[in-house]
């Protein structure tokens, strides 16, 4: 009875074994495996476009197939942790840090066909002594959205909001009316950092971009956005629903005109479309002290390849495949942005007329976003608690900043001792 | 304390007489059975000594939590705790979650247990109701009160508006948020002090209620005077068991507030992540978790001690 069970299980673990080496080598006909590490939440539009995409590429290859890993909110602490961990996907969404945080793990791509197809604005956030690590198959270009019909109804022009003091006057008319002047998502706090981010560019001179660039933090032009911020919140200018509403609800409320502005780029539009198909939207370019008024424009979707991977010749390739118009184009449509290459045609819906009106024109200057250029990575967090608590009530200016003094001085130094 | 040992030498055989019984079949299988607590001790080194001391490593060092360069920090993250306001916020508000949770549940778990102690009708069905929450997610528990607190679509702002009042931001004010965080955690787990309650009332014998009965002793007399010195056990599982789950809470405030207003209602759990993740500083987040390992420590222990002394006096 012994000897019959040592049988058996010797026969298991040399069974087990045989499947776990079998697990291991390529597939018959030598089939690659690429694993995609991807932003884009399942089934979103985005997902299913690069699902299809890939699907595409095996079918003129079939020796290369595709895991595409999807993610949400929690994109960021995976990817960290994926890094850490030295178990690198063999692509992956780089969204805006393709060379300040992700640079030491991504191939080089300068010497890529598409490299010389790059829209100029992304140069200021992408490229390092010309050197690229990330394919940008779009550029994401943000202004203050609205909902136009709101604004028409109240005789307010979007076109004549180019200073804060006639946003500020248009702020009180809209809340005059019943309808919420600026709506913001508690759950992610995206919105509210995104105030700040977008308002920098305006509030900085050369000179204190460059002492911020030094690692010198300024406090003044900082606390004059936090006053700007807590005005509006003392006017009752946010939602009151600020702490508790999803970034989907701010969209909504966007849609359907509770609310006239939000600081959420134009990827609210799908969700507001969605829910009120009939929704007039627009973009405004950002009121400045120090010129004229901006948008906000920089990396999203794009992709680098790990420089560790097994499969970069394939891997490269897939990208090379991405960068052609047609894909391009797919991705752009399913985001609803402007392309990163200029070999791509734009058509971006429902935006269309804010796009004409200020990029295609090049009425309005695009400004890198703030953070990813002048701020050490990791800032995001505390520029968006920081915002909040002024919104919510809950903090003061003075402390704001010396939270911020605090946040800036250890990630630079960080930064610089990494 | 000479006579206990010197009677203990006269029935226990002699030294050489024990290593030989050790000896041969029943000496293999005795050290067959003293081996079994390797396979227990190696998963606790494995998943719990490692980090742990990988924790204690990180907290000394300045890591962004994903470059393959780390720079030693000497007492920097520690030195930074002193100073840190989110830190202290953090800290009070783990306090907080930790004995409000803890009084809480103590209060209703015994309520509770001494009601469903006594024969009656779908007693068992109301022990399964109240425990069933402790088997819930806190995520999913956290979303369905979240539902619930929600300004626009709320079932509590809809009753306050159906009654005449104005909706309330219940989650835009730290110390209200702080207030829902401690009653949702306090609910979900209230089960679990009921159940060993109840294991307690159980294990008291009733002749001591008898007893006190045929004496006089009123209802409330034999509650303090018998049932609460007899549950100290019970008091003191009940207890450190919730002081620790407090210390730890994290997936109600993420679900419930993200830590917001601001960074007001953070748990020093939730401002790990967030040092961690959010804001890159992964050595100064170790730092924290020390900190938090540490106090643990501390309040169970002492807590341990004062129950513990209190069960020897009962």
């Amino acid at each position: 009875m012994k000897a019959r069970t040592t049988k058996v299980a010797a026969m298991s673990a040399i069974a087990l074994t045989a499947t776990t080496l079998a697990g291991c080598s390529s597939p018959p006909g030598g089939t690659v495996q690429l694993e995609i590490e991807s932003y884009y939440a399942a089934g979103s539009a985005l997902f299913e476009a690069l699902e299809n995409l890939t699907a595409e590429y095996t079918a003129e290859n079939p020796d290369v197939t595709f895991t595409i890993v999807p993610s949400g909110s929690d994109f960021e602490s995976r990817m960290i942790t994926r890094l850490a961990s030295g178990d690198v996907p063999d692509l992956w969404n780089t969204h805006g840090w393709s060379r300040d945080r992700y640079a030491d793990f991504l191939v080089p791509l300068s010497d890529q066909s598409w490299n010389d197809d790059v829209v100029e604005n992304l140069d200021a956030a992408m490229r390092d002594e010309g050197e690229i690590y990330s394919l940008p198959l779009d550029l994401s270009v943000a202004g203050i959205m609205y909902n136009a019909d709101v604004l028409a109804g109240l005789g307010i022009d979007p076109a004549s909001l180019t200073t804060w003091d006639a946003f500020n006057d248009a702020l009180a008319v809209i809340a005059e009316s019943g309808v919420i002047p600026i709506s913001v998502s508690g759950k992610t706090l995206d919105a509210q950092a995104a105030i700040i981010d977008w308002m920098a560019p305006g509030k900085y001179n050369d000179e204190e971009l460059e002492a911020l660039s030094d690692g010198e933090w300024q406090d003044a032009p900082y606390a004059t956005m936090l006053e700007q911020i807590q005005e509006w919140s003392e006017a009752g200018f946010f939602n009151p629903d600020s702490s508790s509403a999803e970034l989907t609800d701010v969209s909504k409320a966007l849609g359907s005109g509770t609310t006239a502005f939000v600081f959420t780029g134009t990827s609210a539009a799908p969700d507001a479309l969605a829910a009120y198909p009939d929704a007039k939207l627009g973009y405004l370019p950002i009121p400045s002290d120090l010129g004229d008024p901006y948008l906000i424009g920089g990396e999203d979707n794009s992709f680098g390849v790990s420089n560790t991977s097994e499969h970069q010749e394939e891997a490269l390739d897939f990208l090379s495949f991405l960068s052609e118009p047609e894909s391009v184009a797919v991705m752009n449509k399913a985001a609803g942005s402007v392309p990163g290459l200029t070999t791509v045609t734009t058509d971006v819906g429902a935006l269309q007329s804010s796009y004409d009106a200020w990029v295609a024109t090049g009425a309005a200057e695009i400004e890198p976003f703030f953070d990813r250029v002048y701020l050490p990575s990791g800032m995001w967090s505390s520029m968006a608690s920081t915002a909040d608590s002024l919104i919510t009530g809950q903090g003061d200016v003075e402390g704001a900043l010396a939270q911020l003094k605090s946040q800036f001085d250890t990630l630079y130094e960080q930064a610089s001792a990494n | 304390m000479s006579r206990v040992t010197t009677a203990a030498s006269d029935v226990l055989p002699a030294d050489g007489a024990l290593r030989r019984r050790r000896g041969g079949w029943a000496g293999l299988h005795s050290r067959r059975i003293n081996s079994f607590w390797i396979p227990a001790v190696a998963l606790m080194v494995v998943f719990t000594g490692y980090p742990l001391v990988g924790g204690v490593v990180l907290s000394f060092q300045n890591w962004n939590g994903y470059s393959p360069s780390t720079t030693f920090a000497g007492l920097d993250n520690y030195a930074r705790l002193m100073q840190d306001g989110d830190f202290h916020t953090a800290l009070i508000n783990t306090l907080i979650y930790a004995f409000g949770s803890t009084a809480i549940q103590q209060v209703l778990g015994l309520a509770l247990a001494v009601m469903l102690d006594r024969a009656m009708k779908g007693r068992n069905l109301a022990r399964a109701v109240i425990y069933l929450p402790a088997l819930v997610s806190p995520v999913v528990m956290g979303t369905m009160y979240y539902l619930l607190f929600s300004y626009n679509t709320g079932a509590i702002n809809d009753i306050v508006v159906a009654l005449g009042g104005q909706r309330t931001a219940w989650l835009a004010d730290s110390t209200a948020a702080i207030g829902v965080i401690v009653v949702v955690n306090s609910l979900q787990f209230v089960g679990i002090s009921m159940i060993i309650y109840l294991a307690g009332l159980q294990s008291i014998d009733v002749s001591y209620e008898e007893a006190a009965m045929l004496d006089g002793a009123t209802g409330w007399r034999r509650f303090t005077s018998i049932t609460l010195p007899l549950l100290q056990p019970a008091f003191a599982t009940s207890i450190v068991l919730n002081l620790i789950g407090g210390f730890q809470i994290y997936d109600v405030i993420v679900v419930l507030t993200g830590g917001g207003p601001g960074t007001s209602t953070n748990s020093l759990s939730t401002l790990i992540t967030r040092e961690y993740f959010a804001n890159q500083s992964a050595g100064y987040a170790s730092a924290i978790g020390v900190a938090l390992f540490v106090i643990i420590i501390l309040f169970t222990l002492v807590f341990t001690k004062i129950l513990n002394r209190n069960r020897l006096e009962a």
